[in-house]
């Protein structure tokens, strides 16, 4: 009950604060006149599709520089492909021609070393022969039917004694060579 | 269909596309060394308390330098000495580039007995080509090493080995008394173990040996007047026959291949002609009848032709008949003489006595086409002799005041002298191997 009377009381005091505030007066400023524009749907429309033109040719644009920029990284990529197949093609080749140009000293130990020219006289012999990367032989093979035992074995002979043959020694040219090549045994006697 | 097509062709552009462009490397080889094969004879182990005086590994090392087929690997150079086939390592005579590998024992096993046994072996693809083992007395020891170089020789050149024969010749010495002593000889076919067959004070020519090994025909005269006899002998009984008995002379006695006819120069119709005997009946044939002479008698190997040297055309040449008789042709042109002609065993080639301007040389004539091509240098080469292999050739020359009995391989490229002998040596016969 005091309670109550208590509350009111405050309230009232309140009221009685309230009152004597007086509120300032705040003068607005000088308002702008606000005018309002009337909308034209086609403007909006044409506001649209610009924007949609704009976004398109920024998408346009976009897509364009990544195109190039794939067409570059592709090109690029063909290039040094390209560039790649070439190195390999030298390398092929220099292989050959480094055979190429053992091909004399190979055959001049094969000869320093054909003892029995006679067993092979009127006759021809194929031999079959696979060497590692060192040139030393690692197979010797008569390859068909001519040629009698004493002629067969005077070239084999010859082969096996003629090891390590001249060979190209670098690495990267060894993947190119057949390791395997034939020699026909065939004296002018 | 079309797709057929164009996936056919599409495939081929592909299988060319990846296709090699390199074909296998073929590298042609016509050169050589040309000094035989080179083999390692290492000196034959020996047990026992008395060594022979006949060193095998010697006498098989030589028998195969001789034949010039082989390159003998000199022992200094062996980097082992295995004589048993556990001890070889094939890497030691890979390294001195052995293309074979020969090792022995001998082993005395009683009094003057020994046994040999031998091993051949294939350097390079490590494998035992041949092995053999004998029991013999000392006195059979060369004739071991002999038979052990014709199988070695057979074993790696596909030829049959001519080691193991005999060779027979005709010495001339004056003796003490400054008579002329003939001596007719057996040796081995390396000029060891000469022995003597006949001794007489006149001439003894032309020894010839029968197919079978055994026997010689020759020619003997005996006094300086009486006619040519023709003797038959076998060489190890001694036991001989008389097949003919000439009033005029006589020369070159030559067996047919199967020992049947002996064809011969005789002079009995007043002229030297070639006649032909059978031997079993006696019956003689004459086979030329031209006024040139016409003498020195060989058989071809398949019995059907006879070469002779004829003047018929002028200076000697060689000149072919019919066994059966005939015309004779003419076969040697160039050379300003060839004489002394008989065929090899293939019947492909006729070594004969050729004079080409640097006096008489030894010259092999091929059949085949008509190419002679000359041996030895003169300028006194005589009397041609092939081996029953045909791998090589003896003849007689002179040196001086001595006969030479010598041997070149019939390549031409390895020549030997085996005999020295004061005075002459003439005619030499190399047997075949006995039947």
């Amino acid at each position: 009950m005091i309670l109550a009377v208590l509350v009111h009381v405050a309230f009232g005091l309140l009221l009685g604060l309230s009152l004597s505030f007086k509120p300032q007066v705040i003068k607005p400023g000088i308002a702008k006149p606000v005018k309002a524009i009337v909308i034209d749907r086609s403007t909006l429309a044409q506001e649209e599709t610009s924007k949609k033109e704009v976004e398109k040719k920024r998408k346009a644009e976009a897509e364009k520089k990544r195109k190039k920029e794939a067409e570059k990284k592709r090109k690029a990529k063909a290039e040094k492909k390209r560039k790649a197949e070439e190195a390999r093609e030298q390398e092929k080749q220099d292989a050959y021609s480094a055979l190429g140009s053992l091909v004399g000293a190979i055959k001049g130990k094969i000869e320093g070393n054909w003892s029995n020219r006679l067993a092979c006289s009127g006759q021809e012999v194929t031999i079959s022969v696979k060497v590692n990367i060192s040139g030393e032989v690692t197979a010797v093979q008569v390859v068909g039917d001519s040629g009698d035992d004493a002629c067969r074995r005077s070239a084999e002979n010859a082969v096996y004694k003629a090891s390590p043959l001249p060979f190209p020694d670098n690495p990267r040219f060894f993947k190119w060579l057949d390791q395997e090549f034939q020699i026909i045994f065939k004296p002018d006697i | 269909m079309i797709k057929v097509f164009i996936a056919g062709v599409f495939a081929l552009l592909v299988g060319l596309l990846s296709a090699s462009t390199w074909a296998v490397l073929t590298i042609e080889i016509t050169e050589g060394q040309d000094t035989g094969i080179p083999i390692a004879v290492v000196p034959f182990h020996f047990q026992g308390q008395q060594r022979p005086n006949e060193d095998i590994r010697n006498i098989v090392s030589a028998d195969l330098y001789r034949s010039g087929r082989f390159l003998s690997l000199p022992p200094g150079d062996f980097l082992s000495r295995p004589s048993d086939p556990d001890q070889v390592r094939f890497k030691d005579w890979r390294l001195i580039k052995a293309e074979a590998l020969v090792i022995g024992r001998v082993s005395e096993i009683g009094n003057d007995h020994y046994e040999v046994s031998f091993y051949l072996y294939d350097v390079f693809k490590e494998k035992l080509l041949a092995g053999y083992r004998w029991t013999v007395g000392s006195s059979q020891l060369r004739q071991v090493a002999h038979q052990m170089s014709d199988y070695i020789y057979e074993a790696l050149t596909g030829i049959p080995g001519a080691f193991d024969t005999r060779i027979a010749y005709v010495t001339v010495e004056k003796d003490s008394n400054n008579i002329r002593q003939y001596r007719l000889m057996v040796a081995d076919s390396d000029g060891h173990n000469a022995q003597q067959i006949l001794r007489t004070n006149f001439p003894i020519l032309s020894p010839a040996w029968a197919p079978d090994g055994k026997r010689l025909a020759y020619v003997s005269f005996a006094s300086r007047t009486s006619g040519a006899m023709i003797w038959v002998q076998n060489v190890e009984t001694g036991d001989r026959r008389k097949l003919l008995q000439e009033k005029g002379t006589a020369s070159a006695p030559a067996w047919s291949a199967d020992g049947r006819r002996l064809a011969l120069r005789l002079s009995r119709d007043g002229n030297h002609d070639i006649y032909i005997l059978d031997v079993a009946a006696s019956r003689l044939t004459r086979l030329t009848k031209h006024p040139g002479i016409d003498t020195e008698p060989a058989w071809s190997p398949n019995g059907r032709y006879l070469v002779f040297t004829s003047d018929r055309s002028g200076r000697p040449h060689i000149f072919r008949i019919s066994a059966a008789g005939g015309p004779a042709e003419r076969l040697t042109r160039a050379g300003r003489e060839n004489a002394g002609a008989s065929y090899s065993p293939n019947g492909k080639h006729v070594v004969m006595v050729t004079n080409q301007g640097n006096g008489d040389q030894i010259g092999v004539f091929s059949t085949g086409n008509n190419q002679v091509k000359v041996l030895t240098d003169g300028p006194l080469d005589d009397s041609p002799t092939y081996s029953p292999n045909g791998a090589m050739i003896m003849y007689a020359t002179q040196r001086g005041n001595q006969g030479v009995l010598a041997a070149v391989s019939a390549d031409g490229r390895i020549k030997q002298i085996l005999r020295l002998h004061q005075g002459e040596v003439r005619e030499p016969a190399w047997s075949s191997w006995k039947q």
